[in-house]
């Protein structure tokens, strides 16, 4: 059977300098309208956005994009829909296309939101009938009864996506090209949408997704294509480019931790009286530095009894954390917050609860906390060290940035349990 | 799928020139419903939180016409030989001017403005093109009203003449966006095209017979050979308010030019915006 979609060695180049982009763009004009052949040469500040891209999908096949951001996905969409023309190669489709490049596109604040359904489904190639037919269930879908008379800028961004989407997806079309909506609105619209990109592959359609949700690419998708700088890096089934792609993220993310300088022990300072410490905002919460008569508290990591910042999941870690009281303080609380990288709060060990520093008050301080299987999903986290006494915060400080490796299987969500799995009471599986 | 089957490729569109040109065609009939929700949208925003709405826009051209109106009243200028009243000359002058205009602008801006929709949606041009006409149509019906008002005022008005000029009418829209349209995708990597017709625009209102008419003996005369607004503001005038057109080669002659204009604009438009959109 015929691919429905063929990408043939696609190329498309763009300038970094808005100047000569603007002048280029010129050039290009007129090369089209002379007929001139495009070149691939790049001209002075041009790189190439998708270089040499080639793949094909087969009717009611779903096919996933992924990749860093600015690695060529959207351009590789935008091309796939005719928006831009590609600077070598070429693309076929056989089938009437819809792209979802962003939900709100053709909206208009003044109008209201039925005004802007007709003006969203004419832009998409619908008639004035067409539109009628279908208007209840695109409004159904988007849940959206009360307010469809409502002008559009009273409207949440979840209600304008959850619009967005229900106008495109109730086009029917046979190719749906789909640029990374799912990140958009909240959880049970997420849900939503990716239920109804079920419905359409089960449908036939034949669906392009870009998406940073690798879950869903694995759980939508038969096959994937993993850009990086434009090039393909792998292409085949979704699970293997995923994994491949994940591996490849871990690997720049160690070579990055491993190049960062180690931290130089902070020198004691003299004891002086104590000064309120600065804010500063983070994504971790409020950091401070020392307060005076408090050293830089040092930590280190020991994974497997090695110390390192990257590590298996279910390893066994070992924390240490040490720092000099140079006066006395009183009511000491030490709190070792773990966050991923987003800024989600992990998990925070704290010495409060338990009054587990009861009695100390100067000197020098070493604390470990053993953790016998780290089970938190792979990714990159950031451990942050608190210490307060009865007056307010000493310190808090963003200490280590460490990174928890894939195991044998894939994981999602937060945690990686330690679990087995037992169908008719058989296992069969363990994990890891 | 059977049937169905589109290319995109890097080779010029241009080298098959009869196959862009039914594209165009049937771009035409497919934009005409987005073409008119396009412009329903921009005349909705426009007027959304306006009380007096199209008033406004009737208010300029009638106060420039009042003060020129009592110059001429001044004796400050000779008008020509003008057949109807002043006021009814001035009227239809800075009106039709003003739709001429209006068309020209949003024809050169016409890719600028759309371009998220470019970088979003894929539209066929045309849909563009149609939705500055409708835009237009839409605000002149609004000016004629008002030129009906002074020629009954001014019983200025024939009948017969005036059918022809509703049906002449639609030239000097279709003049702004011939020459508008030539230029969009120019001025969408450049701003200043737009910049340049906005500065020209404005003398070209004095050396055109619009506030008074150009004397045969000036030198201004012979520019008027070659501006199209030369002949048809004129005639459009004439036929309304004397069922009468002048100069009649010469006005064919610019309809011509502004039919190539107009038509080698659109083929360039059409080809131009997978080339541009992303840098409109």
């Amino acid at each position: 059977m015929d691919a429905i979609v063929e990408v043939r060695r696609v190329s498309k180049k763009y300038s970094r300098n808005e100047n000569s982009h603007l002048g280029y763009g010129i050039r290009d004009l007129f090369d089209e309208l002379l007929g001139r052949k495009r070149s691939l040469e790049l001209r002075k500040d041009e790189f190439l956005a998708v270089n040499d891209v080639s793949f094909a999908i087969a009717p009611g096949e779903t096919y996933a994009l992924i990749g860093r951001n600015g690695s060529g996905k959207t351009t590789l969409l935008k091309m796939m829909n005719g928006l831009i023309k590609p600077d070598a190669g070429a693309i076929v489709l056989r089938g009437p296309t819809q792209a979802l490049i962003n939900l709100g596109a053709g909206f208009n604040a003044d109008l209201t939101g039925r005004d802007n359904v007709f003006n969203s489904a004419s832009l998409m190639g619908m008639g004035r009938r067409e539109t009628e037919s279908i208007l209840d269930e695109i409004v159904d879908f988007a849940e959206l009864e009360e307010f469809i008379d409502s002008p559009f800028h009273t409207y949440s961004s979840g209600m304008k996506a959850r619009l967005g989407f229900s106008v495109a997806v109730h086009l029917k079309p046979e190719i749906l090209l789909i640029d990374e909506i799912l990140a958009v609105g909240d959880f049970a619209f997420q849900n939503k949408c990716f239920l109804k990109m079920h419905a359409l592959k089960k449908a036939g359609v034949s669906i392009v997704l870009v998406s940073h949700s690798h879950t869903r690419v694995i759980q939508l998708c038969e096959k994937a294509l993993w850009l990086h700088r434009g090039q393909t890096m792998f292409q085949g089934p979704a699970k293997e480019a995923v994994q491949a792609y994940l591996s490849h993220l871990e690997a720049a993310e160690q070579e990055k931790l491993a190049r960062q300088p180690a931290r130089p022990a902070e020198p004691v300072e003299a004891q002086a009286p104590r000064k309120l410490p600065e804010k500063r905002k983070s994504l971790y919460g409020d950091l401070y530095d020392p307060v005076d008569g408090l050293t830089t508290p040092q930590v280190c990591l020991l994974a497997d009894g090695e110390e390192s910042l990257a590590f298996p999941v279910h390893s066994e870690i070992l924390i240490r954390y040490e720092f000099s009281l140079q006066r006395e303080f009183h009511d000491l609380d030490i709190s070792l917050d773990i966050y991923r990288r987003d800024g989600r709060l992990m998990t925070s060990l704290s010495t409060a609860d338990r009054n587990l520093l009861q009695g100390m008050h100067q000197g020098a301080l070493r604390g470990e906390i053993h953790i016998a299987d780290f089970d938190m999903a792979p990714g990159s986290y950031a451990l942050v060290l608190g210490i307060r006494d009865a007056a307010g915060c000493l310190c808090r400080n963003v200490l280590v940035e460490f990174m928890v490796l894939s195991g044998a299987g894939m994981s999602w969500g937060l945690l990686d349990f330690r679990y087995e799995y037992r169908i008719q009471g058989e296992t069969v599986w363990t994990n890891p | 799928m059977a049937g169905f089957i589109q290319i995109y490729s890097a080779e010029s569109r241009a080298l098959h020139f009869s196959e862009v040109v039914r594209e165009m065609i049937q771009g035409l009939r497919r934009s005409r419903y987005i073409a008119y929700r396009l412009a329903l949208k921009d005349i909705k925003s426009e007027y959304a939180k306006s009380a007096f709405g199209i008033v406004w826009d009737l208010l300029d051209p009638l106060v420039l016409g009042i003060v020129f109106y009592a110059l001429w009243q001044a004796k400050v200028f000779n008008a020509g030989e003008i057949h109807m009243p002043y006021a009814v000359f001035v009227v239809y002058g800075i009106l039709l001017y003003q739709i001429f205009s209006e068309a020209t602008l949003l024809s050169v801006e016409v890719m600028h403005r759309s371009q998220n929709l470019l970088t979003q949606l894929k539209l066929p041009p045309e849909a563009l093109i149609l939705s500055v006409i409708y835009r237009v149509a839409f605000s002149s019906i609004f000016r004629i009203a008002v030129m009906v008002l002074f020629s009954l005022l001014g019983s200025a008005l024939s009948p017969v003449g005036f059918i022809k000029f509703l049906l002449c009418f639609p030239l000097i829209i279709l003049a702004g966006v011939a020459i508008g349209i030539f230029l969009a995708p120019f001025n969408a990597i450049y701003r200043d095209v737009a910049r340049f017709v906005r500065v020209i625009l404005v003398p070209l209102r004095y050396v055109s017979p619009v506030l008074f008419l150009i004397p045969k003996t000036s030198i201004l005369n012979i520019l008027l050979l070659f501006n199209p607004l030369g002949t048809i503001l004129p005639n459009l005038r004439l036929l309304a308010t004397n069922n009468a057109v002048a100069d009649l080669g010469l006005t064919l002659a610019h309809c011509g030019a502004l039919a190539i204009i107009g038509l080698v604009g659109w083929f360039i438009f059409h080809l131009s915006i997978p080339v541009l959109a992303e840098r409109a």
